[in-house]
Parts: C-alpha cells; structure tokens; sequence
C-alpha cells in the first residue's frame, strides 16, 4: 500500500505544479517523470522487463520513469508514435527485435525508420527462443528431426505466435537452412500455439524461453536446442542449433529476441549519455542480473554506438530470412 | 406502438436497407484481398462469406417489411443524441491536448445541455464535483495517463 | 492424491492475517473500481497490478486473484443497475438483471447474484483442487475441429436466447461475426477492413463496443423518454430476494455451477460461453420461457452463478500449465513472473504453499465478495434514486475515461460513440444488441479454427467428423437445429414474439 500512497502524494504533486515546469532543459533533465513506450499490453514479457528496467532508473534518476503501454497493430502503433514523440528526452521506446529487426523488413508501409527515427541508446537484454517438440514425436535431436521431417515430407506442423512474430521467422529460417518442410499454423498467441504442440495438434514450435522451458522441466515437451549463439544460463545442458546439426549445416543459424531502450530521434545528447550510463549501472546489479538469467537471458549493456550497429545487422539478417521464405509485405 | 396502415413495416423496411447495404459494402470491400478457395481460404473468403449473408438476411426483413404490417419508428431525440456524442468526440480528441481536468468539464458541461432546464449552477457545479472525484480515482488512485492540466510549452 | 492434506495447508497458508488482509483489501478494491460503469475487470487489474509489485509473493498473487472476483463481480453489478455490461460474461446478466432493476427489483437480482456467485466459485474450487490436472488433460485434447463445432453451437444456441423476431436475431449474430472479422487476419497478417487506422489492426475492442450498444444507447433512451419518469425507478420493493425468487433461483444455481465449472476449463473462450450456455439453458427448461428479458430471476441466477464457476476453472490451465485462458488471466502471468514465480507445471512441485494458498483463499475470497457486497446492495440500490440529469453525465464520463485508459487513447471513445449511435438506431429498428455481442467474441474463433482445422487436414473436410468431440457436437448442433425449426416450437415462438410486438 505504500507504493499506492507515494503514488498518490507523487501524481498530487505533479498536478499541483504542473504548469509552468514543462520547459525542457538537457542541463537540468530530469524535471518532470519519464516515460517509457512499451508497444505492447501490461503483463507480457516485454512489458515486464521494461517494468523491472523502469523501477531501476526510477531509483538511479530521482524521478518517476512511467512505463506507458501503447499496444495496436503488433507493436507498430506504439513504435510509431515514439518516432514521432517530441525529443525533449521524457519519452523513451522499449524496443526489440520486432520493432527494429522484423517489421521494418515486412510492412509495406511503414510511419517510422528504424535507423532515422530513433536515437538509440543501450542494448539491454537477448532471450532465446528454445525449439521445443511435441513429447510424443520420435525424435531426440535436431538431426532426428531433419532426418524425421525429410523422411516424412508434409507431415510436420510447427506453431508459432503469429504471422512475423520470432517464433514464426525462427521456424522460417530453420526450414530454409535445413532444406526441409513443414507447414506453418499461426496463434494468437504464444499460450495458445504451446497448448497445441503439447496437445499434438502441431508437433514443433520455436517458443520464447521462460514461458516453454517450465514445459520442458516437467516433462511436457522435449527441447531439441536454443536459437542463440551461446548456450543459455539458464538451461547449460541443451545445445544451441548450430551445435546440434551435425548432418546438416546450420551454422549461422540465430533468432533472438532482444530488447534495447532508444529515444526520438533528436533527442539531447546529454539525456542519451545520462540514461546510457544509468541502465549500465543498473545492469551490474545481481537482481536484475538474476532477473533476466531466470527468464533464460543474458544482460547486454554497452555503448549506442553497439546497439546502432546491432540493430543494422539485424535488419540486415531478418530480411534475408523473410525474403528467402517468400513471405509477401502485408 | 401503432402498425401503419399500408399494410407494411417501416421499421423491419429500415432495418433491412441498414443491413443489405452493409452486406453489400463489406462484401465488396472483402472482395479487395485475396479470396482463395473454400479448402485454402485467403483472408477475403470468410469475410466476404460473412457479409453476403448479412445482406441477405436483410434483403430478407426488407421482403418481410414490405408484406406485412408493423410497428413504424418512433421520434429519435436528436438534441441528447448529438450533445452526448458530441461531448465524447470533443472529450476524445481534447483530453491529449488540454488535460484531464479540462476536458472532464466540457463533457460533463455539454452533455447536461441535453437537459436544457438545468440551471448552469447547478450545471456547473455536478461538472466540478465530477471532475474532481474522477481525478482523485483515476489520476491519484489510478494513476491512468492523462496529464491534469494542458502543457504549456514554447 | 492427498487432496485435504493440501488443502489444510492452503488454508494455513490463506488465513495468516497478512493473506486474510490483503484478500479483503484486493476484493474491496476490485469491488469498488470495477463497479465503476466502463471500468471491467480486465481494466481495473491492469490499473491495480501496479499496486502489488511490492508485497510478499503470497499476498501479492491472492490481492490479485482477490481484484479479479471483486472486479468480475463489481461488472455485474453495473450490468444490473445501468445496463452497462463490461465485459463479455455479464452481457447476458443486463438482459434479465436490468429489466429487474427496472422493476424495482434490482436488491432481490444483485443479492441471487452474489450468493450465486458463493455457491458456483466455491464448488468450481472444489473441483479445481480434486480434478485440476485431469480437466487440464481433457482440454488439450480440445483440437481446432472440435473447437469449431463447439463455437458454432455456441452461436446456435445465441439465437436461441435473444428474444424478439428469429430472424433479426439471426442478423444480429451475423453482424456480430461481420464486424469480428475488422482487423489484421492472423493466417496472412493481411490488414482487413481497418480503413487505414493502426488502430483497427486488432480489431475493434469490446469493451468500448459493449458500452456503446449498451451503456451509451441506453443513455439516449432514457434522455427521450424524460417526460415518463426519466428511467429512474419509482418503487424499490424489498432489498432482499422473496422466498419465490429463492425457489425459482436454487435449481438455476446448481445447473450454472456445473456448466460454468466444466466450460471454465477450456482455453479461449470456455468462460465466455458459459453464461450464455447458462441463459439458453434457463430458458430452455423454465415452465414458462416468455419470462426472460422481462425480469426472470433465473436469468440472473444462472448465468451469474456459471460465470463465477467458470471463473475459478479457468484458474485450472493457468495453475496446471501456465496457460492463460483470457486477458485477465494473461495479467496473473504477467504478475506472476514480475514476483519471480513461473506459472504452470512447476508450480505445484516448487511452491506448494503458494498453489495450494491460492486455492484455498479463493473460498476466502468469494466469501468475502458476499460479506462486502450484501451490506453494499442498499447503497447500490439508492444510486438507482439519484436524479437521472445527475447520474448520467456520471456514467458518461466513467465510459470515457475508462476506454481511453484501455489504450491511452482516445480513439476508443470514438469506437464508443459511433457504436452509442448504432445502438440507439438499433433500439429503434426492434434489433436487440446481444446476439451481436456474441457473434462478435465468437466469430473470429470460428473463422480462425475453421481455417486451422483445414490447414491441420491438408483441405480435407472430413476433419470435422474424424474427430470424436467435434462429430459429438456437430451431431448436438443438429438435434438441436431440428427443434429450433420443427414447426411446434416455432409455433411457441411465435406466441412469444407476438407479445412482444403487441
């Protein structure tokens, strides 16, 4: 209750001595409290570490950072309205892999430039995706697998999250690089396309880890690898792709779900270098650390300058991937 | 309600017009994308499938309006219809722009001019009590993301 | 298979005070936010989610569950007094439940609600603590097929339960599907129907939708009818249900339990058909089915009791597997996690007191629903006597505020408007909105497992009969069709509908 109270006493105050404060100054950045776009609902996966990252720089700031949902359209409508946010550095964008990697590469018509738009300014965390089987499937390894679908062509479902969601573009890219087929059936959702591998209604999907390893610790599903290039903390004993295809070559095989924190573009100098520093910090800290491992993650941090060139490789990446898998521009 | 005397239903005659020119318009908008095949259905079939039937069916209570008789359609309060609807487009665009305090007394303000013999006291007055108690919930208690007073910024 | 040993340790774990409080707090909170005419249960959670970041895991997860029935019941009660469901489970309750209020009935109709939420969230938790694992086991063999035939039986017996002429009532549910398929297709990721807007990429929302056919038409009804009585009621009878309310509510009570806990189970969408299940079946089985839509207490009675037990089932997919059936569920996870506690199969193993805790304060909680509520009744009631001119402008702005905190946005409002318009026109046109309603939660679940089951076959139609529950429902929907049509029911109906049109 606590909390509920600082709340109230914090939104009296704002309101109070709400006008005639707004005057944004980088020299005295903080003024008023932040805010951090999130494109997607309150209570998902990237909703809550952007949660966790806000409560961190709520302390290392001295003013509140708000996380704001703006969710719509698979995450364009929020990424679009950050673009266009005023770059007085009280509007950040939590943004990932989709925002900056996949949707670039496949809407037709885009309201922002991932690159132009934005300024960005800290990696934050990468999460594999885990490829998990349905546990009544004949198969133990990746090799069974691509031995299983070529030995039996159309017969293999795998399920993903939607249309351009990782969990379907990891399934896009494994199908290409292994040379084998399997049909897609897209969820609206990760909750319901897991039930429907467990239930057999599709036999494979490349989930997001936290949600599908539980699955695999009870014995629901059988995990065959990780999308990453490094094994995760998490889960150490299963290998990444690229290590377990041994028969076929499936070595620049990667799908990680990423998260990196940008501003408008625009935006003071200062604020980025401040805010940079800020989340660094906070990165070091064993909670958060522990935070995104128990999700299956590692923590990133760095300088703009390595998230600028990440998200240009990704684009670079995920386009090859959707052009190979012939996958039309919505 | 008293049936008309020409032995038809200007209400089911209404009704089936409203509904056989919405069929009609989203089954040629559906039309747009790719329709596909029964057994491989593109993201126009189902949708085009839906509308047509809604057409239909008003073509059907357009028939059944125009043979037998039936209850006809009574005033529509077109003041309260505009000052309530009205207010919740002025509240939806504004509230952004000039904050939440400010456009909680002009919703509350213009939709009361649907009672056109409330006194502007007491009109006044229910709009201030309103917003004040709906900024203590929502904004104090709540708090949902609409800032309190516009920005003034340069 | 120690079912009582767990229990008492749920209780151990439910009744420490700090539980008991926090219980109480979240219940009285959800209770008081969701009773709020456009603030539902999804909203009021993902307000109040904030609130229990800070506390023990414990506290936090029974607050939460606590907001949760607060809020579910705080929703039907606006849908009794203002005819303002928010959201899809008490569309039904307004139309028996309202028509009672407007009678001066709306104590007897809030009180069966309450007490029939007790009886069917209490049993449902039974049933969740002795069957969990097996009812999980059962819903995954829920496939695309099957879920179809179920849907489309769903939208059957819709039709069923409206009143007023078949045919507008078939076009309602039409509509409802027509305007379910706005937004971007998931097979394709086609954009569809949206005009350009981002912000009908999803769909158009149904809690702004529902407050505008309802909640909004109903406004400018009452505004034109200000002359007659301005839709405030005169004569409030006797807070408390009479000993006839009782007797037609209890077998009412005891069917919903049983449906509600059983179609809870299912992931998507089982809880919602559950209290329309409830209402048709009501209606089905009443000596007298001309009743409902004028104030049958069974139409409360049911489906408020099969909507809470569906409530605590559906508690079943998240617990067991980590699955969340609905948004409100998908919020838990949300909560879950950001305490540290990964939903689903591990749970029970790893955190026995948490899990065995939640169920046991669900009792706790629905009792404690009861005890805040019944005192609440007499206030709720006298709202029902505040001036309308005064009481609408309240509502109307609740509505507006709380559809443009769904999305910080106020393009919801206008989505509210449009559909306050069509509302009143729809009233005018003798077209009763909750077909539609229905068509519209439905139908985009039948499109898209009708479109995955013949995915899943390669084209292959016979999909629908190879799979035994789909053939068993598609088998019901047709016996059921056969009556709906046979000419002696038809006969029963039109006898209804005349008096309606007279």
């Amino acid at each position: 209750m606590l909390r509920f109270v600082r709340h109230a006493i914090m939104a009296a105050l704002v309101a109070g001595v709400g006008i005639g404060m707004s005057c944004a100054h980088a020299d005295n950045w903080p003024s008023r409290n932040v805010s951090i776009i999130v494109p997607y609902s309150a209570g998902g996966a990237t909703d809550i570490l952007a949660r966790k990252i806000a409560e961190g720089l709520t302390n290392e700031l001295g003013r509140t950072v708000i996380v704001d949902n703006r969710a719509g359209a698979g995450g364009i409508l929020g990424t679009t309205l950050a673009a266009n946010a005023k770059p007085d550095g009280y509007t950040l964008f939590f943004g990932q892999v989709s925002s900056h990697g996949i949707v670039p590469n496949l809407a037709a018509s885009l309201k922002y430039d991932p690159v132009k738009s934005f300024e960005p300014i800290i990696f934050i965390a990468s999460i594999p995706n885990i490829l998990v089987v349905n546990k009544d499937l004949p198969v133990n390894s990746v090799d069974e697998l691509i031995a299983y679908a070529k030995a039996n062509p159309d017969k293999l479902n795998y399920a993903s999250s939607g249309i351009g969601a990782s969990t379907h573009l990891s399934g896009e890219m494994f199908k290409s690089q292994a040379g084998i087929s399997m049909t897609h059936i897209p969820f609206p959702g990760s909750a319901q396309a897991i039930t429907s591998v467990m239930g057999g209604q599709t036999q494979i999907m490349f989930d997001n880890m936290p949600s599908a390893y539980q699955h695999v610790l009870s014995g629901g599903l059988k995990a065959l690898a990780v999308t990453t290039k490094n094994r995760s903390p998490a889960a150490p004993d299963i290998p990444t792709v690229a290590e377990a295809a041994t028969k076929a070559d499936l070595s620049k095989f990667e799908a990680t779900s990423w998260f990196g924190l940008f501003a408008p573009a625009g935006t003071p100098a200062e604020v980025i270098t401040r805010v940079n520093t800020s989340v660094n910090d906070l990165l070091k800290k064993p909670e958060i650390i522990k935070f995104i491992n128990d999700g299956g993650g590692v923590t990133e941090g760095g300088t703009p300058e390595e998230l600028a060139k990440h998200v240009t490789a990704e684009l670079a990446k995920w386009k090859v991937v959707i052009n190979d898998a012939g996958i039309p521009k919505q | 309600m008293p049936p008309s005397r020409s032995g038809s239903c200007p209400q089911d005659i209404i009704a089936g017009i409203f509904f056989l020119v919405i069929g009609l318009a989203g089954m040629w908008n559906s039309f747009s994308y790719p329709i596909g095949t029964a057994l491989q259905m593109g993201p126009g079939y189902f949708p085009a499938l839906v509308f047509g039937l809604l057409a239909a069916l008003g073509l059907a209570i357009l028939v059944k309006g125009l043979l037998a008789a039936g209850p006809g359609i009574q005033g529509w309060a077109w003041r309260p219809t505009l000052l309530v609807l009205g207010g919740l487009v002025l509240f939806a665009v504004l509230a952004p722009v000039l904050g939440f305090v400010l456009s909680c007394m002009l919703l509350t303000t213009v939709a009361t001019l649907a009672v056109p013999e409330m006194p502007w006291r007491t009109r006044l007055g229910l709009a201030a009590a309103l917003t004040g108690f709906c900024w203590l919930i929502f904004i104090a208690g709540l708090g949902v993301l609409i800032p309190s007073w516009p920005e003034l910024l340069p | 298979m120690d079912l009582f040993g767990n229990i008492a340790m749920g209780l151990g774990v439910a009744v420490q005070p700090i539980n008991i409080g926090f219980c109480f707090i979240g219940a009285l909170l959800g209770t008081v936010i969701g009773v709020l005419p456009g603030v539902g249960p999804t909203a009021t959670m993902a307000l109040l989610l904030p609130l229990t970041f800070g506390l023990p895991t414990e506290a936090s997860i029974i607050m939460l569950a606590g907001i949760y029935y607060g809020a579910q019941y705080g929703g039907s009660t606006t849908a009794i007094l203002l005819n303002l469901p928010g959201e899809t489970s008490s569309v039904v309750t307004t139309l028996d439940g309202h028509q009672m209020a407007r009678q001066g009935r709306a104590g007897a109709a809030l009180a069966i609600a309450a007490i029939g939420s007790l009886v069917g969230g209490s049993v449902a938790t039974l049933v969740l603590a002795a069957f969990g694992p097996l009812l999980t086991r059962a819903a995954l063999s829920f496939s695309a097929p099957d879920y179809f035939a179920l849907i489309l039986f769903g939208l059957l017996v819709s039709i069923i339960l409206a009143h007023g002429s078949l045919l507008k009532s078939v076009t309602m549910v039409v509509a409802g599907i027509a305007l379910g398929t706005i937004g971007v297709d998931i097979n394709t990721g086609q954009f569809r129907m949206t005009f350009g807007t981002m912000e009908l990429a999803e769909g158009i929302n149904f809690v702004p939708l529902a407050m505008g056919l309802f909640g909004i038409a109903d406004i400018l009804r009452n505004l034109e009818n200000r002359g007659s009585g301005m839709g405030t009621v005169s004569v409030i009878s006797s807070l408390w249900p009479s000993r006839d309310d009782i007797r037609r509510s209890w077998p009412a009570i005891l069917r919903g339990t049983g449906l509600g806990s059983l179609l809870g189970v299912l992931p998507g969408g089982g809880a919602t058909l559950a209290s329309f299940a409830s209402y048709s079946l009501e209606k089905k089985v009443a000596a007298d089915p001309a009743r409902f839509g004028k104030g049958a207490i069974e139409g409360v009675a049911g489906p408020e009791t099969a909507n809470n037990a569906a409530a605590q089932t559906s508690f079943v997919p998240l617990l067991t597997l980590g699955l969340p059936t609905n948004a409100v569920m998908a919020l838990l996870v949300g909560a879950f996690i950001i305490q540290g506690v990964q939903p689903g199969p591990m749970m029970l193993k790893q955190q026995p007191g948490l899990f065995w805790g939640l169920i046991a304060s669900m009792w706790i909680g629905n009792l404690m629903l009861v005890v805040i509520n019944l005192p609440l009744i007499g206030l709720w009631v006298k709202l029902l006597r505040v001036r309308y001119e005064f009481l609408f402008p309240a509502v109307l702005l609740f509505c507006a505020i709380g559809a443009y905190s769904l999305h910080n946005s106020g393009f919801d409002i206008l989505v509210m408007a449009v559909f306050g318009a069509v509302g009143y026109l729809l009233i005018k046109l003798g077209c009763e909105p909750t077909p539609l309603l229905l068509g519209f939660v439905l139908g985009p679940m039948l499109e898209e497992n009708l479109r995955r089951s013949l995915m899943l076959s390669r084209g292959s139609l016979m999909t629908f009969i190879e799979h035994p529950i789909s053939l068993t429902i598609l088998i019901a929907f047709a016996l059921t069709l056969v009556t709906v049509v046979r000419p002696s029911m038809r006969r029963k109906r039109d006898i209804a509908f005349a008096e309606e049109e007279t």
